[in-house]
């Protein structure tokens, strides 16, 4: 597309945080260029100790490297920030594992626009049935305890692709303990944002290794259960 | 034990929740570092409202008193956190460390730079 066409859309970033993905970045950002061509994209490296930031720096991506590893919300953060400072109107989260699809973000971007939308989840679940399954506890724990709390219905609470607009990506860049989890969202909910959630699909992990193990998964629905149920009212609004 | 010491447990559990919320509120803590305290002031909780626990355990291992045994297990509980956070600052220090030097030396290399 050409220059004019491309000064009078809509500024969309798509942060892609990395931690050890050498085998599958390039298929993701492959993904992103072919499929979200509208769709700017930077790569944040969270001190990977594999050749991801190589790799993109061979490929030319728009890259940023942190010289330690903060864990995704703190490279979340980074993408955020470089959001908020290079002007963005809508900051997309997406996964360097190849789970997420690239040609979802159109919807979630038009739906955000269409209906003035603060947060727009990619949801697994919006026509399609949540499964019964071990897997998917969590997660209807995280969407009762959400519609307890806020009152609002969230299919997919866990799902990593949220499309943020500029006011909320203004607030994850510079507020800290605002991380890309549910309990934010949640939050963001009581705070009186507007959530919505799009269907779209994704893919099982391609290659490498899941971030989780049994000690952090339990660790981590503490740690929301905990936000969710209880921290949240003592928070004050931004 | 006693009703005291089990209020005591409950007044104690209840203070630190209250700590920390004022502290989170004024965003001067994270959550995910005061987790421990939660699990902490759940199990004083706990202990205040089924001292049977504390008094069935206290026997078991010979306590003389169910005090000493729930005393006993705070101890041990804060060592096992100060041992963590002994570990946690380590590594805070081995990350500071490479930050410093990462942005000394991204300095220089710019200054170098711009020399050219």
């Amino acid at each position: 597309m050409t220059e004019l066409e491309r000064g009078t859309m809509n500024k969309i970033l798509a942060v892609v945080p990395a931690y050890n993905e050498e085998e599958n970045i390039v298929s993701t950002i492959e993904d992103l260029k072919v499929n979200a061509p509208q769709v700017d994209f930077v790569v944040v490296n969270d001190g990977s100790k594999d050749r991801t930031a190589e790799i993109c720096r061979e490929q030319g991506y728009p890259l940023i490297s942190l010289p330690v590893n903060l864990g995704l919300a703190g490279g979340f953060q980074a993408g955020m920030k470089y959001a908020y400072r290079n002007g963005y109107e809508y900051a997309v989260q997406f996964d360097a594992d190849g789970q997420h699809s690239a040609a979802c973000i159109q919807a979630m971007v038009e739906e955000a626009q269409a209906n003035q939308i603060d947060v727009v989840i990619g949801s697994r679940f919006v026509s399609n049935k949540k499964p019964f399954s071990a897997r998917m506890l969590g997660s209807r724990l995280l969407t009762g305890i959400t519609k307890l709390t806020t009152g609002r219905s969230i299919s997919d609470p866990t799902s990593g692709m949220r499309l943020f607009n500029a006011p909320v990506i203004a607030m994850l860049a510079n507020e800290h303990d605002l991380g890309p989890e549910p309990d934010t969202v949640a939050l963001l909910a009581r705070w009186g944002y507007k959530i919505s959630e799009v269907q779209v699909e994704m893919r099982d992990r391609i290659a490498g290794e899941s971030y989780l193990n049994l000690t952090k998964s339990v660790i981590y629905m503490l740690h929301m259960c905990v936000s969710i149920l209880f921290v949240q009212w003592f928070r004050r609004k931004k | 034990m006693s009703i005291p010491i089990r209020v005591a447990l409950i007044i104690g559990a209840v203070l630190v929740l209250l700590y920390f919320m004022r502290k989170v509120s004024k965003s001067q803590i994270k959550i995910n570092d005061i987790l421990f305290w939660f699990v902490f002031a759940a199990f004083l909780v706990v202990l205040g409202i089924f001292p049977q626990i504390a008094t069935s355990l206290a026997g078991l291992l010979g306590f003389q008193s169910p005090a000493n045994f729930v005393w006993l297990t705070m101890i041990t509980l804060l060592l096992v956190r100060e041992f963590i956070a002994s570990v946690q600052i380590s590594q805070l220090r081995s990350k500071l460390a490479t930050l410093t030097q990462e942005i000394a030396l991204a300095d220089l290399d710019e200054q170098q730079n711009k020399d050219r």
